[in-house]
C-alpha cells in the first residue's frame, strides 16, 4: 500500500499535464471544425504554388 | 490590416474552396485565408488597401454567390461568440471527464476497502485524493449550472436549480464527512452527474441552429450594385446609393432597393416576395422591389428606397414583431423544477424537525441523507438527455430545431399549414407535359424546342434541359418567342400567337407552343412537381390525426391540382397578410398550429404560427424567422420530425415515472434513517444511467422507408 505515496502524486501530474494539453488543445481551435483535416489533402497543390511566389 | 469574412453558401466541396483560394492569393494585399467548410465562410485578412467589393467580385466571377458577414470591419463576431462558447463549454467538458476518470479509480478503491476492510489512514488518503480530483470540477466544469441557477432566481428557479444544489449539497456533505472523517462521501456522483449535464449541454448547444437575423437580412440582399452616373457604370456598396440614383441591374441579377422601372419592360421573379415561381412582365414606370430578380434583358430602375424603407424590410419587420409577440412554452423541466424543489426542501426540514424530536443527534444527518438522495439527478437528467438523444438523431435526419422546445410542442399540434411551392412541390419548374397534334413525335418536339429555347431570354425557357440540336439564321423576338430553320423547316417556339395556335386555346397551366412551318405542332406543359414522397408523407401526418391544408399565393387551379393529388383542401391566391388571417383564426380556436414555408411571402405566417419549419432551398431570412429548417430535400423528414417528437416524449414520460419513483421510494427511506450510504450513492449511480440508457435508444430510431405507395410504421427499438 505504500505505493499510494508515490501513485497518488503521480496520478495528480498526469492529470494536470493531460488538463493541460486538453485545453491548449482547444484554445488552439483543434476542436472548432473537424471536418477540415481531411479536407486538407486536396490543398496540398495549391499550398505548394502558394509556397514558391 | 483588415479582416472580412465572406459567407459562400454555395461553396459545397474542397475543389470550391481550392478554386477560391488559388485566385484569391495572386491577388496583392491578401494576406492570409482561413476557410470554414462547416459555417462555408471565407476569412481573409487583407491591406486596407484592397477594396471589399474588389473581392466580392472576384469571388462571383469564379461563380460563386458570396455576401458580406457584418459590416467590414467586424469579422463575424455573432459567429465567434458561438464558437466560444462552444470551446468554453468543451473545456469545462473535457476537465469534468478527465476528473471522472480520476476519481472513479480512487472511489473503486474505497468501495473495494469497505466491502474487505480498510484502515482509517488509507480510507482518508483516498477520501482526500478524490476531494482533490473533485474540486476542478465542483469549482470550474459546474459553473456554468451556478451561474444559470442564479440568473434564474429573478425569474422563477428553472431546471438549473435542482442541478446546482444537488452538486453543492453533495459536495459539502461530502467534503464534511472526508475533513471530519465520519459519514460517507458521494465525490463520483457529482462528477458523473457533472460529466452528463455538460455533455447533454454541449451537444445541446452545438446542434442548435444559429442564424443571426440581421445579418440574415443583408445577406439576402447583394452588398454591389451598379449605379449609372453621366452614362458610365460604376460598381459601389449599395449604402452609397441614394434615393432618385439610376442604378443598371444586369440579367439574372437581385435588385436591392425599390425603384421604379425606366426601361421599356422587363421580366422579373418576384418568388422571394410572393413565394411563386412565375414571372411578371413590368412596364415602364411599373414598381420593382428589392429582394426580385431581373430574368429578362439589363434594366435600369430609378432608385425610390432603400434598406430600411423597403417593402423586403417591411414585411421583415412584420415577422419579428409577431415573432416577439409570440408566447413561447414554458419548458416540462423548468415546470418540474419549480414544484420540485420547495417541496424536498420543505421535506428535508421537516424531517430535520421531526428527527430533532425524536433523537436531536440524528437530525442533521437525516436531513442531509434526504437532500442527498433526493439530490434530482436523476430527475434533472431525464429531459436533457432524452430531448439531446433526440436532437442527433433528427439531425442526422437533415432536421434541425433552433431550441429543442419544440420538441414538447410537436406532439401538441393540430394543424399543418403548407405553402405550396416550393414545399409540397419542388422549388423549380419542369415541363409536366408534352402534348403533340398530328404526327409530330413528343421526344422530338422537346428536343427541337430545349434546342431553340437555348436562344432565349424568356423565363420559362430555363425549364427546358440543353440540346446539341444545331439550328440555323436563329431569331429572337422579345416577348413572343424564337425562331429558327431546321433543314427544310421552319421551327418556332413561344407564345401561342407567334406559334400560329389560337389565342383562345385553353390550357391548363403554364404553357410553351411549338410551331414547324406555322402550323400548330405541340404545346409543353409547364409547372412545379411534386416533391417525392408528398403524398406518402401528407398521408402519414393526416394519419397521426393533423390537419393538413394548403395556404398558397398561387393561382385557383394550379392549387386544385396539387391539392386534389394530395387529397387536400386549399386557399389560393393568399397575400402574405391573409395568411397570417388565417393562421390567427385557427389559434384563436386554440389549434396549435405549424406552418412550412419557404418563401420571404411565408415571413409572418412563420414568425405567427406555433412552430414553423422552413425548406432546404429557403432563402436565409426565412431560415432566420423559423423554428426549425430542414437540411434535406426530403419531405417525408417532416413525417419523422412529428415521429421522433412523439417517442421523444413517450421516453421523457418514462424516465420521469422512473425517476420520480426512485424518489417515491427512497427520500422516507432516508427520512427514516433507513438508507445506509453505499445505497444511496448506488441508488443515484443507477437511476442516472437509467434514464440516460434509455434516452440513448432514441438515436437508433429508425427513418420513415417509403417505398412506392406502401408504407411501413415502425416501432422504437425496446432495449437499452
Amino acid at each position: 500500500m505504500e505505493s499510494l505515496f508515490f501513485l497518488i502524486p503521480l496520478s495528480i501530474l498526469l492529470l494536470a499535464l493531460a488538463a493541460k494539453i486538453f485545453v491548449w488543445a482547444v484554445e488552439q481551435d483543434q476542436f472548432a471544425n473537424l471536418d477540415q483535416h481531411g479536407l486538407d489533402i486536396f490543398e496540398e497543390k495549391i499550398e505548394k504554388e502558394h509556397g514558391e511566389n | 490590416m483588415s479582416t472580412t469574412t465572406f459567407n459562400i453558401d454555395d461553396m459545397h466541396c474542397a475543389s470550391c474552396v481550392a478554386k477560391i483560394r488559388a485566385t484569391l492569393n495572386h491577388l496583392d494585399g491578401v494576406l492570409r485565408l482561413q476557410f470554414n467548410p462547416a459555417r462555408r465562410q471565407l476569412i481573409v485578412s487583407h491591406e486596407n488597401a484592397v477594396p471589399v467589393h474588389e473581392l466580392l467580385q472576384r469571388i462571383e466571377h469564379m461563380g460563386f454567390h458570396p455576401y458580406l458577414s457584418g459590416s467590414h470591419s467586424l469579422s463575424g463576431s455573432d459567429t465567434r461568440n458561438g464558437a466560444d462558447l462552444s470551446a468554453d463549454l468543451l473545456k469545462r467538458l473535457g476537465i469534468a471527464g478527465l476528473s471522472m476518470m480520476q476519481v472513479m479509480t480512487v472511489v473503486i478503491g474505497l468501495y473495494a476497502g469497505i466491502l474487505s476492510g480498510i484502515d482509517e489512514g488509507y480510507r482518508r488518503i483516498l477520501e482526500y485524493t478524490a476531494l482533490l480530483f473533485c474540486i476542478p470540477v465542483v469549482s470550474y466544469s459546474a459553473m456554468p449550472f451556478y451561474i444559470g441557477a442564479l440568473k434564474s432566481l429573478r425569474t422563477g428557479p428553472g431546471m438549473d436549480v435542482p442541478i446546482a444544489l444537488a452538486i453543492a449539497i453533495s459536495f459539502l456533505v461530502s467534503l464534511y464527512a472526508t475533513l471530519v472523517g465520519q459519514g460517507e462521501v458521494y465525490y463520483e456522483s457529482v462528477v458523473m452527474f457533472t460529466f452528463l449535464l455538460l455533455l447533454a449541454r454541449y451537444i445541446d448547444l452545438n446542434l442548435k441552429h444559429r442564424v443571426d437575423t440581421e445579418d440574415a437580412l443583408m445577406h439576402s440582399l447583394p452588398n454591389i450594385v451598379t449605379l449609372v452616373k453621366d452614362s458610365s457604370h460604376e460598381q459601389v456598396p449599395v449604402a452609397d446609393v441614394s434615393v432618385r440614383d439610376t442604378l443598371w441591374v444586369g440579367e439574372g441579377e437581385q435588385i436591392s432597393v425599390d425603384g421604379a422601372l425606366i426601361s421599356e419592360q422587363a421580366y422579373i421573379d418576384e418568388a422571394l416576395l410572393t413565394g411563386e415561381s412565375q414571372h411578371c412582365k413590368k412596364a415602364k414606370g411599373e414598381n420593382l422591389y428589392a429582394g426580385t430578380f431581373n430574368r429578362g434583358a439589363g434594366i435600369y430602375l430609378s432608385v425610390q428606397a432603400v434598406s430600411e424603407k423597403t417593402r423586403f424590410a417591411a414585411i421583415n419587420r412584420l415577422a419579428t414583431d409577431t415573432m416577439l409577440a409570440k408566447n413561447r412554452v414554458a419548458r416540462l423541466a423548468d415546470q418540474i423544477a419549480r414544484i420540485f424543489i420547495p417541496c424536498i426542501l420543505l421535506f428535508a426540514m421537516l424531517t430535520y424537525f421531526g428527527w430533532c424530536l425524536v433523537d436531536s443527534g440524528q437530525a442533521f444527518s437525516a436531513a442531509l441523507a434526504v437532500l442527498v438522495i433526493s439530490c434530482p439527478c436523476a430527475l434533472s437528467l431525464a429531459i436533457p438527455a432524452a430531448l439531446s438523444a433526440a436532437m442527433v438523431r433528427l439531425r442526422h435526419a437533415g432536421v434541425v430545431l433552433k431550441d429543442s422546445t419544440f420538441l414538447e410542442l410537436l406532439p401538441k399540434v393540430t394543424d399543418i399549414l403548407f405553402d405550396k411551392t416550393g414545399t409540397l412541390t419542388k422549388p423549380k419548374a419542369g415541363i409536366s407535359a408534352v402534348n403533340t397534334l398530328g404526327t409530330y413525335d413528343a421526344q422530338w418536339c422537346l428536343a427541337i424546342a430545349s434546342a431553340l429555347q437555348m436562344y432565349s431570354s424568356h423565363p420559362l425557357a430555363r425549364c427546358f434541359s440543353t440540346s446539341e440540336i444545331a439550328l440555323e439564321s436563329v431569331e429572337s423576338t422579345l416577348g413572343a418567342g424564337v425562331q429558327a430553320n431546321l433543314g427544310q423547316d421552319i421551327v418556332r417556339v413561344g407564345s401561342a400567337g407567334y406559334c400560329s395556335f389560337d389565342e383562345a386555346y385553353e390550357v391548363p397551366v403554364n404553357t410553351v407552343f411549338m410551331s414547324v412551318n406555322n402550323q400548330p405542332a405541340a404545346t409543353f406543359g409547364i409547372e412545379n412537381p411534386l416533391r417525392e414522397n408528398a403524398q406518402a408523407t401528407v398521408e402519414v401526418l393526416q394519419r397521426e390525426g393533423l390537419g393538413v391544408h394548403i395556404l398558397s399565393g398561387d393561382k385557383q387551379n394550379n392549387c386544385a391540382r396539387v391539392a386534389d393529388k394530395l387529397g387536400l383542401d386549399f386557399d389560393a391566391e393568399q397575400a402574405p397578410e391573409d395568411k397570417w388571417d388565417m393562421l390567427n383564426t385557427l389559434i384563436d380556436k386554440q389549434h396549435t398550429v405549424m406552418f412550412v414555408g419557404d418563401g420571404i411571402n411565408d415571413l409572418p405566417a412563420l414568425a405567427g404560427a406555433d412552430v414553423s419549419v422552413a425548406m432546404l432551398e429557403s432563402n436565409d431570412l426565412v431560415k432566420s424567422k423559423s423554428d426549425i429548417v430542414l437540411f434535406t430535400s426530403r419531405l417525408s423528414a417532416l413525417a419523422d420530425l412529428f415521429n421522433i417528437a412523439r417517442l421523444t416524449r413517450r421516453v421523457m414520460n418514462q424516465n420521469l415515472v422512473w425517476a420520480f419513483s426512485y424518489n417515491v421510494i427512497a427520500i422516507p427511506a432516508a427520512a427514516l434513517g433507513l438508507v445506509p450510504p453505499w445505497l444511496a450513492a448506488l441508488g443515484m449511480a443507477l437511476s442516472s444511467t437509467g434514464v440516460m440508457l434509455n434516452a440513448v435508444r432514441l438515436i437508433r430510431c429508425p427513418l420513415y422507408q417509403f417505398s412506392e405507395k406502401k408504407i411501413e410504421p415502425y416501432k422504437l427499438v425496446e432495449g437499452g
